[in-house]
């Protein structure tokens, strides 16, 4: 765990219109040890009134074509497992829109 | 058949003359348009192109529209151009939006190819079917902006729409682009500088007619339906902030490139974000003709440089601004507005000033060098006066950038090469080669050299599809199919930013048969697209172009990333045949990169499969 960390804290960064939607650059959340990811992102959804999962899965439950990312310490998650992976303290998750380009 | 005009101009510049070629119904089936028919016509009209100096009057000029231009299809109103790059030495080509593609659709043309060169600057003017080649002797020396305005007027016309060249193509500096409507451009491969060597200043168009459609109610149920797609989330990024958005989630991702591709993340993104630049300096959002998204965010410069108003995309920020340690948005806007108007591509004057700032940091290059320029990363001034320079040949220091990255650091050499950033002769675009590995595959083989508008393989890497930071050999058959896919969209030519919106090939083969009447299924219209992108490898296996040819530069296999978020991120060698191997294996190709003769004879390429195809 980082030095200077809060216990059970992770840092969430946001980019894009996930700074509109939460009105910050970042924040810190504290989390239950063994939380996943998908939970996490309801709560926020929840805290600011939005359906904060549409952004990242579809309708039919799987990610879309043009999803938003989850970042995870430098690394994009795969939305499939979304369910799955645990969050741990000091984490740095951003949540950013997919990437826009020619590419 | 609808759709197209049937037939294209051929402007003999040394003689003066022009006549008249058709395009038929086997042409359109086998190229679409675009990018198909400019790879066809180039091989043809080129049979020996390594003979061909790219700046003499035996280099072919080649400009097509697609079918959709002029119709009311979503996004659909492109031109590109063809060409020998003067700056690569292959295969070039460049595409560009706006209103100039309907306008010349209008007239009754689907193209036009220049031959040879006039002995005075001259400006063609395609008035329906009036075609004039009038002087330019009074235009010749004036900016892109200038030259689109004194033509108008000379031609008492605001209707006419103008593609032309700056100063920039006329000195033939080899990243000049070709400009329309002030801020739209074909950009990349030095096509504005063969116009300036055929002593072609530009091109004016106006059209009176309809572009027939096949099905005219069909098409405008699919279109009300694409359109309402284009407001959904597929394109929302693209409309609010604009290619821009990628600076913070590249940033976040360790995949933008600053000081000249040693890093991958700049500690000065916050001011340089499309966040900070929507709400700063973004003046007005505008979109292409017919096009219901609307993503060019136009800005206006504030304290420093107030007035000026350019159009900024994420390609030019990035490579203007962290790709030179550049943090000012308004030296990024002045710095655009000189490119634009001076008529030289963003994304290669970013790339190759950056390259001399990390050569005058090292002392590689000296002031002597430099004409005085303290060329270090990070300074406004330099960054203006390099590009000012550039863009006019200007003493040492614009003479050497005017050739392109490749070409500077052979002059300069003392190993400079080892971190020039290209891939057979074209700068590198602003995405980190070794934080986003499959996507540097994609620009490595593409057929203009390091081209991030080929394959779309960056897609795979930033979602999370694969390790981004590995390469394996399932990586080439990932480029292979974006590159088959983006070959039919360039073709027809529709915008990139619409390819969220279709669900399918098949739905762009039914909006091809929906305009033109040819019936195509999406399977037929994807072979169409491999069968392009092989005439293109064929015209640059002609130039000399094998696997050697197909790699990133040096930088990318021997500098470890320093940035926290993916430190040490490199390219591995063995992975990188193999994902090679793998592509070529898609492909069709021997193992150095030549296509089979079966290949090329399965894609009905017999002509050349006798020229260039290998046996197995
Ligand atoms: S999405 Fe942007 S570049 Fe594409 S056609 Fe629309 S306005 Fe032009």
């Amino acid at each position: 765990m980082n030095s200077g960390w809060a216990l059970n804290e992770v840092e969430l960064e946001l980019v894009g219109r996930f700074r509109e939607l939460f009105k910050r650059k970042s924040m810190k959340i504290s989390v239950e040890p063994g939380t996943s990811l998908l939970k996490i992102i309801m709560e926020l959804g929840d805290a600011i009134g939005v359906d904060l999962r549409s952004e990242f899965i579809g309708p039919d439950g799987k990610p879309m074509d043009e999803s938003s990312l989850i970042i995870v310490n430098g690394r994009v998650v795969d939305l499939t497992r979304i369910s799955e992976q645990i969050v741990k303290p000091g984490d740095r998750i951003v949540l950013a829109p997919s990437v826009a380009g020619g590419g | 058949m609808k759709g197209y005009a049937g037939k294209y101009l051929i402007v003999d510049l040394t003689r003066g003359k022009t006549s008249v070629g058709r395009v038929d119904e086997s042409f359109a089936l086998n190229y679409i348009g675009g990018y198909g028919f400019g790879a066809r016509m180039l091989y043809d009209m080129m049979p020996k192109p390594a003979e061909v100096d790219p700046f003499s009057p035996e280099n072919v000029l080649i400009w097509w529209t697609g079918p959709l231009a002029g119709t009311i299809s979503t996004a659909g109103n492109k031109y590109a151009v063809f060409a020998k790059s003067p700056l690569t030495g292959i295969f070039g080509f460049g595409i560009s939006t706006g209103l100039f593609a309907s306008e010349f659709k209008s007239a009754g043309w689907d193209g036009a190819v220049f031959t040879g060169r006039s002995e005075k600057p001259v400006y063609l003017t395609i008035d329906d079917e009036n075609i004039e080649l009038r002087s330019a002797s009074r235009i010749w020396g004036r900016t892109t902006w200038e030259t689109e305005e004194m033509i108008k007027e000379e031609l008492g016309d605001e209707s006419f729409t103008v593609a032309s060249i700056g100063p920039a193509g006329e000195r033939m500096v080899r990243l000049a682009n070709i400009t329309n409507e002030r801020n739209r451009q074909v950009g990349r491969c030095g096509l504005g500088a063969v116009m300036g060597s055929k002593n072609l200043k530009a091109v004016a168009a106006r059209g009176t007619k309809d572009v027939e459609v096949f099905d005219v109610e069909g098409l405008v149920r699919f279109i009300a339906e694409l359109n309402e797609r284009c407001q959904g989330p597929a394109t929302e990024k693209y409309r609010v902030y604009g290619t821009p958005a990628n600076i913070l989630v590249h940033n976040k991702l360790g995949c933008l490139p600053s000081y000249n591709f040693q890093r991958g993340t700049f500690e000065y993104a916050e001011e340089v974000s499309g966040e900070m630049m929507l709400k700063t300096h973004v003046k007005k959002i505008i979109a292409c003709a017919g096009c219901p998204i609307a993503c060019d965010h136009v800005n206006q410069a504030r304290e420093d440089h107030a007035g000026t108003v350019s159009s900024v995309d994420y390609e030019s920020l990035e490579l203007l601004g962290p790709n030179c340690g550049i943090r000012s948005l308004d030296t990024i806007t002045k710095a655009v507005e000189i490119c634009d108007t001076l008529g030289v591509d963003t994304i290669s004057a970013g790339n190759v000033v950056g390259w001399a700032m990390e050569c005058f940091e090292k002392g590689i290059l000296t002031k002597e060098d430099t004409d005085g320029v303290e060329l270090r990363f990070g300074s406004n001034e330099a960054l203006l006066e390099a590009l000012r320079r550039l863009c006019l040949k200007e003493g040492r220091l614009g003479m050497l950038l005017s050739e392109g990255v490749r070409r500077a650091s052979q002059i300069v050499g003392k190993g400079s090469e080892r971190f020039a950033m290209h891939c057979k002769g074209l700068e590198w675009a602003a995405y980190e080669l070794r934080s986003l590995q499959t996507s540097t595959l994609g620009f490595a083989v593409s057929n203009r050299g390091a081209d991030y508008l080929r394959s779309g393989s960056y897609q795979v890497d930033v979602k999370g599809q694969v390790d981004r930071l590995r390469l394996d050999k399932s990586r080439g058959k990932i480029v292979y199919d974006g590159e088959n896919q983006y070959a039919v969209i360039d073709s027809l030519i529709i915008c990139k930013f619409t390819r969220g919106v279709f669900k399918s090939m098949d739905e762009l083969a039914k909006l091809y048969t929906l305009v033109t009447g040819l019936s195509m299924t999406g399977e037929q219209i994807l072979k169409a697209g491999e069968r392009i992108h092989n005439v293109a490898r064929c015209f640059n296996v002609k130039c000399g172009v094998t696997r050697k040819d197909d790699y990133p530069p040096p930088r990318a296999f021997e500098d470890p990333l320093p940035d926290d978020v993916v430190k040490g991120a490199v390219i591995r060698r063995e992975e990188y045949e193999e994902a090679l191997d793998g592509y070529y294996e898609c492909r069709g190709w021997s193992r150095d990169g030549i296509p089979l003769k079966r290949k090329l004879l399965e894609l009905g390429l017999s002509k050349e499969a006798e020229e260039v195809g290998v046996e197995a």
